[in-house]
């Protein structure tokens, strides 16, 4: 099987591997997760405005340290931030009109 | 072969990983063609509806369904035309926020969340305002160009420039045009760049001059917007170190406080004489906020307040869609006016053909949201396939809230919307002039019958009734639509009482963004000058951002630059708004032109000859239209329109010792006339050249392309992606499937915390590139 297909040329430049999907109903079940689906949406819909607003960036960069840097020394919050608004001073954003 | 290619293929990049990609079979079930049949007959009633009903009861609910069934139909065929003939996007390849990912600026991220940070960059007041004026030549024009002008040309720029710049490291706009068009190709459009911000700030910055001057609410709830900052940076900065939020929430109350407590500074003598400002101190004031914004630390000033405004824009923009929904207003205004046929109207000047093309720019086509969809958007988008939902989708959401401030201006009492939006040279200011004005320009209604004169009563009763002294000639877009807005959500019961609290919201809503854009760019600007003086020799300084002499003259300059154009608006005897904002059509245009010639030469160069016109029909229509523009604006006999042909008349007058000319009502301010068209004539000869020549050089290299039968071009070499993420909103069957597989596998999709610090030598050298434009 290959991958050229004649619609997507290009796709899967990098591929390895090609595997047909099962389309049959046959795919494994999903883990089940915590909570039922009302606390599941909550949980989404606070990410989302978190993510939106910002507001997760020092946590997002405490679990990048942790698994890329894990022998360097953790910013504390309030020392993330003034980088953080350090940085954003020397590269402005263009907001638009 | 059938069966296996219906169900579609899963694609690896690495035997130890899930898939990271798939390839969904081209098929149309049934349920999707009932669906698309249902919004395509739905869209087409709409669209019957809006172009023959000539009433008195035209509701707002069929340009609301026309607007979303032509999005919806447009996102999936249209759209996925693009993406399969042109794009071909590659799921196996990472995009620049994997390959580059650093936790700060580089970094895959959700793409709900993605979207709404790449709308909240692209809308601002340029949608609200152009709109607005627009809807003085009467509904139907400017619904047709917004929608017809979304899906063939502004969601068509947008994603377009995104899906080229993550396939160049998001690169920015500059940058991609240096490398696709050559050095001077690429400083051209840095220059014209440059100059199209300049113009953009000081435009935004008179527009809220409009709704700002001799108005003591807005202008205290506006200017303590200012401690409010300025208590939440130090609060996150000394009192709760980092702690965003509380700040955040603290300042929403402040900033609700501060609109309602205008109420009382606007009953009390002595307070609201205080707050009163003219235009020319209100300019002021705006120059020497945007400086002290620009050099003062982020976190005292921006940072705090961009929190304030992204909650404030996005929340608002959702409340008016809704507050529409619920009241489902009647439109006032007629379907075509008088002043789409000859191009008198008052908001501005000329005909429906090219005028009605650049002042309805953001929400059908803006050449700004190059500059968001390159450089920010690509470094954080987690698979290219999610730049159709982003760039063409994000546009489509703009292009809504075009269309609800359409909607807004439409449904104001006509002799009111055109009080507010002639200039104070027509309407004379006092409510029994400016009903004298409107009385004499023959109104008709919607079926085409002759509207009741208006009384100088109601005048004064629509301006008490927001807490406003004076709604006369308050041009500019932003009062209109505030007006609107509180028009429309006093129908609503219980939320609707405080009509004038609504009114000075909304104005607070258009001047905190439109104030962050101002220092922003104002930033934005000061940057790309002290990169272009470091490279005269000798002056390498002005490319260290820590060197403060430096910055400080940058920063001036700019500032110097915006703020004299701001002066000479809000001076013009002519009215500014509509002298300067067919100026600003015409750059924010002209900057389309030049990403739509970027994107057109990658596209020849490709070789992708038979696709070409895809982006080579907007860019054929947008330059065309905003030259015919800009011709006028340079050459036409008639001085309303033409801009020198107006300076010879002043001069005229001023020779032959008239003591008035038009507007203009002593021989300084004649001569303040002749000044502010030379200058604003000048800049139309400016941009018109600029972009003719980047234009020029692009067919070249396009003709050059079509005889080598395409040429190479600047994409960049790319790795193999990690990471999963579905394409759109819900995930299709295919990609739940892979989900799955990556939920058994026990490993996080997309890449949090698996992404390697191992391209930090690779990112230096993109941040330092970037550095140098």
């Amino acid at each position: 099987m290959t991958i050229d297909d004649p619609t997507t040329p290009t796709q899967g430049r990098f591929a390895i591997a090609v595997e047909e999907a099962r389309g049959d109903g046959s795919a494994p079940l999903p883990v089940p997760q915590d909570g039922d689906i009302v606390q599941r949406t909550w949980r989404g819909a606070v990410a989302v405005v978190r993510g939106l607003s910002g507001l997760d960036k020092y946590d997002r960069y405490v679990r990048h340290q942790e698994r890329t840097h894990p022998d360097e020394p953790m910013l504390s919050e309030a020392e993330f931030w003034r980088c953080s608004w350090e940085a954003e001073g020397n590269n402005p954003r263009a907001r638009c009109c | 072969m059938s069966v296996t290619r219906t169900a579609g293929q899963k694609l690896k990049t690495d035997p130890a990983l899930p898939p990271v990609a798939v390839v969904e079979p081209i098929s149309f079930p049934l349920r999707q063609k009932i669906l698309f049949l249902a919004l395509g007959i739905i869209g087409a009633v709409a669209w019957f509806f809006i172009a023959t009903l000539r009433g008195e009861n035209v509701s707002a609910v069929w340009f609301v369904l026309a607007a979303v069934c032509t999005y919806l139909v447009a996102l999936r065929f249209y759209a996925t035309l693009i993406e399969r003939k042109i794009h071909q996007p590659d799921d196996t390849r990472a995009t620049p926020a994997e390959e580059f990912a650093n936790g700060r600026d580089f970094e895959p991220t959700n793409r709900s969340v993605l979207f709404g940070h790449h709308f909240a960059a692209i809308a601002g007041a340029g949608p609200l305002v152009g709109p607005v004026l627009a809807t003085q030549m009467g509904y139907l024009p400017g619904t047709i160009w917004i929608i017809v002008g979304v899906v063939l040309a502004g969601a068509v720029q947008d994603y377009m420039v995104l899906h080229l710049s993550i396939r160049r490291r998001g690169r920015s706009l500059g940058q991609m045009a240096h490398e696709e068009l050559g050095t001077v190709g690429g400083w051209f459009a840095i220059v014209g760049v440059f100059t199209i911000m300049i113009i953009l700030i000081a435009v935004l910055a008179i527009v809220i001059i409009g709704a700002l001057a001799s108005s003591p609410w807005g202008v205290f709830s506006i200017a303590m917007t200012i401690p409010i900052a300025f208590l939440m940076g130090v609060y996150m900065r000394f009192i709760r170190p980092g702690k965003v939020g509380e700040a955040s929430v603290i300042g929403i109350v402040l900033l609700v406080l501060a609109i309602a407590g205008g109420s009382l500074v606007n009953g009390h003598p002595q307070l609201s004489k205080f707050f009163t400002l003219s235009p020319v101190e209100l300019a002021f004031a705006i120059a020497i906020y945007g400086f002290m914004a620009a050099i003062l630390p982020v976190w005292l000033l921006l940072a705090p307040r961009d929190y304030l405004s992204t909650f404030m824009k996005v929340g608002t923009i959702v409340f008016l869609a809704l507050a529409i929904l619920i009241v489902l207003p009647v439109m006032q205004m007629p379907a075509v006016t008088k002043f789409a046929l000859d191009g008198t109207g008052p908001a501005f000047a000329g005909n429906l053909f090219p005028f009605l093309f650049i002042t309805i720019a953001c929400g059908a086509l803006s050449g700004f949201h190059s500059l968001i969809a390159s450089g920010t958007t690509p470094k954080m988008i987690q698979k290219e396939s999610q730049a159709r939902l982003i760039g063409y989708g994000g546009m489509l959401t703009e292009s809504f809230v075009a269309i609800s401030a359409l909607i807004t201006a439409a449904v104001i009492d006509q002799h009111l919307y055109f009080g507010m939006n002639a200039p104070l040279a027509l309407t004379g200011g006092t409510p029994e002039t400016v009903a004298a004005y409107t009385n004499g320009l023959h109104l008709v209604s919607g079926a085409g019958m002759p509207l009741p004169d208006a009384t100088a009563a109601q005048f004064a009763q629509a301006a008490s009734e927001v807490g406003e002294k004076s709604i006369i000639s308050r041009t500019g877009g932003a009062p209109t639509l505030a007006f609107g807005m509180a028009h429309i959500l006093s129908q609503i019961p219980i939320v609707g009482a405080a009509k004038a609290f609504w009114y000075h919201f909304a104005v607070m809503f258009e001047a905190l963004f439109i104030l962050t854009t101002v220092d922003a760019g104002t930033r934005v600007a000061r940057f790309m000058l002290s990169d272009s003086l470091a490279n005269i020799p000798g002056w390498q300084r002005f490319r260290d951002p820590s060197w403060r002499p430096g910055a400080w003259l940058c920063t001036a300059i700019v500032v110097t630059l915006w703020g004299s154009i701001v002066v000479m608006g809000v001076t013009d005897p002519l009215g500014g708004i509509n002298m300067l904002f067919p100026l600003f059509g015409i750059a924010n245009q002209l900057l389309a032109a030049i990403a739509l010639t970027v994107v057109f030469v990658v596209v020849m160069k490709k070789g992708l000859f038979k696709w070409a016109w895809i982006p080579g029909l907007p860019l054929a229509w947008d330059l065309f239209i905003t030259m015919w523009a800009s011709w006028q604006k340079i050459f036409s006999p008639n001085p309303k329109i033409g801009y020198w042909s107006l300076n010879a008349a002043a001069r005229q007058a001023r020779a032959a010792g008239a003591q008035t000319f038009q507007g203009a009502k002593t021989p300084d301010q004649i001569d303040m006339v002749i000044r502010n068209t030379a200058v604003q004539g000048t800049l139309s000869i400016l941009y018109a050249g600029l972009v003719l020549i980047v234009f020029l050089i692009g067919m070249r290299i396009a003709i050059r392309a079509v005889q080598k039968n395409g040429l190479p071009t600047s994409e960049a070499e790319g790795m193999p992606s990690k990471i999963f993420a579905p394409s759109s909103f819900v995930p299709t069957r295919l990609e739940k499937e892979v989900l799955a597989e990556w939920q058994a596998a026990g490993i996080d999709p997309s890449g949090d915390g698996r992404l390697p610090g191992m391209h930090h030598t690779s990112q230096q050298e993109t941040v330092q590139e970037e550095n140098q434009l």
